[in-house]
């Protein structure tokens, strides 16, 4: 297993948010959390970044322990997380939001051909590059948080919400990116709301609410099974 | 007025202002990077000069050659008290910080009257009986020194933000912290460097001033106070516009003694503070 | 019964006799209050006061203690207030209330002594300043508020004699008169006092520049500007400290060097010259056409002065006698004589006791050496009769030094620089 994530408590202050979990992502994998708002998905994501100190459980990355490391270590060991809401650096031009995302121990001296791959997947950023990224459109600023999330050489890439808040075309691009990158052995953790999206896409997903996890298989199994069917998928 | 008159205030005004620039840098660098304000700033700066002062009697060193040490001495003294008291209340509700800090304003004013006495101190270094005259106008060599010297200090902290790679990191910092972590970029440690940076600094200005400014235990607050009023003035957190808020600070400052005068006169640069809260509340150069 | 008598008795002198106490009806100590800045910004001023008024209080008890009140020791009740008008008045009002004590010396400076000037009133409690400059703390009818130091109108009276000596003795014009000014209530009373003695001199519309400035600027080359855009052939500027330096850096700065004098520490401080620098303070303050005021004279001769300062090294040969130390010996001095004249302990009495101390000529106990003699200490409500000196800085076997050129009751003493 590449990441394996063990019976993690977590939450803020007095409140717990996600419960026990535990999951497990393989090298080359794409797998999807399925769940609504506020069903801890984020915050699991927090946790495994090492943003949020969990209560209890443990992560492990390549068998090695991550729950203690400082996030910009976790960083340094390839998981690299794409935040819910992109985070971008708005007052900084396209190239320099790129330029950060590459400067982990890993990626550094890769910078240059980083570039020029997140230009060849992503050609409008090129276009962009010395545009300051809050004035970017929506989906640019996705691209971008995913392109600077590529830069950093990610051995596992943790994508929060990519669709959110974008047009099916712009999402259905965005997918199409990630598909390439998974087929060149991206290994990719993903969190969403769009559970449709998810699924068609995605090998294996969990599925979590209120905190915990309720369900987990693989995509086609999910996408059959009358419970998903009648919470997520409206059918 | 004789122009002339008016043309040698407005020198003395930009040759004051870029000290008033020089000590608000410090508290923009630290607000960027940890959104804290601290009240024991302008302290640093005595301890600097306090610092110049005792290596002038003891070793009859040049402020000018102290800055090699004090620059320093005052970094490691940044990290120290990042380390081990700054670094606690990051989290905390601002009124800790507030506490921690006056705190820090007592504790240092006190060590200073306790060491040095509450006599007034200046230390002349070897510009200051220098003078540059320009036709009509003159301007003190240890004036001049401190105007270049704050302005390159400004320029180049300026390179630093907008083409290196830490310039980059503590950009990134100041615009999403969460962010920036999960670049990799090691918050605590930027936080920590540009905390002391900010401390160096003042070491940096303290050693330029000694000889411009009379010291006494109890300066620091005043400076503070200086540093506060250029730091809002530029546009909170605006580099750019902390030296430029300084620069107008210190030509009010000379326009109101000059055609004021009196108390009145000294509260023109408060009243030029206030207007702009007024109409331009997001400071010279801030953003809406 | 009687037997019994006699075995207390004489248990009681074994017991005496044992302990060493003499069975002489002891008399109460007399309490003297003393509180200043003892800590804080001006804790030099305080300290040197509390030093001077120790040292005279055990001379006096070494010496029997006040006689006329059957030689009670004197009691001195010290309190500081860190240099803080709260703690000062906090401080005598403690000392008001405790009927015990019969008058205060202190609190030392302006600041501190300000605040206390209706507190000594209230409890008609008799408090003798030190090194207390301020003109309008005299000028409310109080009855039991005194200081030794000269106050601020008799500096202004000073520079206006000098100023009016050098026209008449040197032949300077006095057609331009200029003067800068702290605006604060020092400041003004300086001034006030310089306006009226140039009046009485006829000079008062040669004032061609008056101009206050704020004391905390970190600048003051557009006062020099001013002051040199006025052309005077004769400036005075007020000045403390680092306005003073300030102020010289400005003038050598901008090639400005008037005649002019000023004070007081901004003129007169001995480490303006480890602050200015030998070449900006010799331009300045060390120039021939400067001249300082002076609260000292230690270049005159001066017997009391030296005789007290023979005492007090001896026993502390580690402090410094400079003119502050002599103030606070004054003051101590001033407050045990009216107690011993007034011979009873009321507050009232000690006062108008205070009230009716006269100088002799030459009198010794006028340490400073600024003293009206012979004449009364106070003239009324506790302002001292005396004027401070015009200096100016001399160099000699390389090292600077002033010398003392004129006071107001003696008229020039040396002839200025500039003339010999």
């Amino acid at each position: 297993m590449l990441v394996s994530v063990q019976d993690i408590t977590a939450g803020y202050g007095s409140v717990t948010v996600i419960k026990n979990i535990s999951l497990e992502v393989d090298r080359g994998e794409w797998v999807a959390v399925i769940g609504g708002n506020g069903a801890g998905k984020s915050t699991l994501f927090r946790v495994i970044s090492g943003l949020v100190r969990p209560r209890s459980g443990k992560i492990y990355f390549e068998g090695r322990e991550l729950t203690a490391l400082p996030p910009h270590e976790i960083v340094n060991k390839g998981i690299i997380q794409v935040p819910e809401g992109r985070m971008l650096f708005p007052k900084m031009n396209v190239i320099d939001n790129l330029l950060l995302g590459g400067r982990n121990r890993r990626a550094r001296n890769n910078v240059n051909e980083s570039l020029k791959k997140v230009y060849d997947l992503f050609p409008i950023l090129e276009k962009r590059a010395s545009q300051e990224a809050g004035t970017l459109s929506g989906g640019e600023q996705q691209m971008l948080a995913t392109a600077r999330g590529l830069m950093a050489l990610p051995r596992v890439l943790l994508l929060d919400e990519p669709s959110l808040g974008l047009a099916p075309l712009m999402v259905r691009e965005i997918f199409n990116s990630l598909q390439i990158l998974n087929k060149e052995g991206m290994t990719i953790l993903m969190v969403e709301q769009n559970v449709v999206v998810s699924l068609k896409n995605a090998e294996r997903a969990y599925v979590l609410e209120n905190g915990e996890i309720v369900m987990s298989g693989s995509s086609k199994d999910l996408i059959n099974d009358d419970r998903t069917k009648q919470a997520y998928l409206g059918i | 007025m004789d122009i002339t008159i008016i043309a040698q205030a407005l020198i003395q005004g930009l040759m004051l202002g870029a000290i008033y620039g020089l000590i608000g840098l410090g508290i923009t660098m630290v607000y960027a990077i940890t959104g804290l304000l601290n009240f024991a700033h302008g302290d640093f700066m005595a301890i600097a000069m306090y610092l110049c002062l005792a290596l002038f009697t003891h070793f009859n060193m040049d402020p000018y050659l102290s800055s090699l040490i004090a620059v320093p001495a005052l970094f490691v003294l940044g990290l120290m008290v990042y380390h081990f008291l700054f670094r606690r209340v990051l989290k905390a509700e601002l009124l800790m910080v507030v506490q921690l800090t006056l705190g820090m304003v007592f504790i240092i004013e006190s060590s200073l009257l306790l060491t040095f006495t509450a006599d007034y101190e200046s230390v002349p270094n070897i510009l200051h009986a220098v003078r540059f005259s320009l036709g009509p106008l003159s301007v003190s060599g240890s004036y001049l020194a401190t105007f270049l010297v704050g302005g390159g200090a400004g320029a180049a902290l300026y390179w630093v933000l907008q083409k290196t790679d830490l310039g980059r990191q503590i950009r990134a910092i100041s615009q999403n912290k969460d962010a920036a972590t999960l670049m990799g970029i090691n918050t605590t440690r930027i936080q920590m460097i540009v905390f002391a940076l900010a401390i160096a600094l003042l070491g940096l200005s303290g050693s330029l001033t000694t000889s411009i400014l009379t010291m006494e235990p109890y300066m620091g607050l005043e400076l503070t106070l200086f540093a506060f009023i250029v730091f809002v003035m530029g546009g909170v957190g605006n580099f750019l516009g902390t030296l430029v808020a300084g620069y107008l600070l210190g030509i009010a400052d000379a326009m109101g003694s000059l055609f004021i005068g009196g108390h009145l006169g000294a509260m023109v640069p408060y009243g030029l503070f206030v207007l702009l809260l007024l109409f331009r509340p997001q400071g010279i150069l801030g953003a809406k | 019964m009687g037997k019994q008598i006699l075995f207390v008795a004489s248990l009681t002198m074994l017991l005496v006799a044992a302990l060493g106490i003499t069975p002489v009806v002891a008399v109460d100590p007399v309490k003297i209050g003393c509180h200043g800045a003892f800590t804080g910004k001006y804790a030099a001023y305080g300290m040197s006061t509390l030093h001077a008024v120790r040292y005279e209080v055990a001379k006096k008890n070494a010496e029997g203690g006040i006689k006329s009140l059957g030689g009670a020791k004197i009691q001195l009740i010290e309190m500081d207030n860190a240099t803080n008008a709260k703690d000062s008045v906090a401080n005598h009002e403690r000392l008001g209330t405790n009927p015990a004590v019969l008058a205060v010396i202190g609190p030392c400076t302006t600041p501190m002594s300000q605040p206390v000037e209706p507190i000594a009133a209230r409890y008609r409690l008799p408090t003798v300043h030190s090194i207390t400059t301020l003109d309008k703390i005299f000028e409310h009818g109080n009855e039991y508020v005194f200081t030794v130091s000269v106050l601020a109108s008799r500096y202004g009276a000073t520079y206006a004699s000098f100023m009016v000596a050098m026209h008449e003795k040197y032949g300077l014009t006095l057609n331009r008169i200029t003067m800068a000014y702290p605006d604060n209530d020092y400041g003004i009373s300086v001034v006030d006092g310089f306006k009226k003695g140039m009046k009485k001199a006829g000079f008062d519309k040669n004032i061609v520049l008056d101009l206050p400035f704020n004391w905390k600027s970190k600048d003051l080359s557009p006062i020099v500007l001013k002051i040199k855009a006025a052309k005077p052939d004769f400036h005075l500027q007020v000045a403390y400290f680092a306005d003073g330096k300030l102020y010289h850096d400005a003038c050598y700065n901008l090639g400005f060097h008037p005649w002019q004098v000023g004070g007081a520490s901004g003129f007169n401080h001995p480490k303006l010259w480890k602050t200015l620098g030998e070449k900006i303070g010799g331009a300045t303050i060390g120039n021939k056409k400067t001249f300082a005021y002076d609260m000292a004279a230690f270049d005159l001769p001066n017997a009391g002065r030296d005789a007290w300062t023979k005492g007090f090294t001896a026993k502390h040969p580690d402090i410094t006698v400079e003119m502050n130390l002599l103030l606070g010996a004054m003051a101590a001095r001033f407050v045990i004589e009216a107690i011993e004249k007034a011979g009873k302990r009321d507050r009232t009495a000690i006062a108008g006791a205070l009230h009716s101390l006269t100088l002799e000529k030459d009198d010794p106990r006028d340490l400073a050496g600024t003293y009206k003699k012979p004449g009364p200490v106070w003239m009324r409500n506790g302002k001292p009769n005396s004027y401070g000196y015009i200096a100016q800085w001399e160099k000699g076997n390389g090292r600077w030094s002033k010398k003392t050129l004129f006071h107001p009751l003696m008229g020039m003493l040396a002839v200025p620089k500039a003339f010999r």
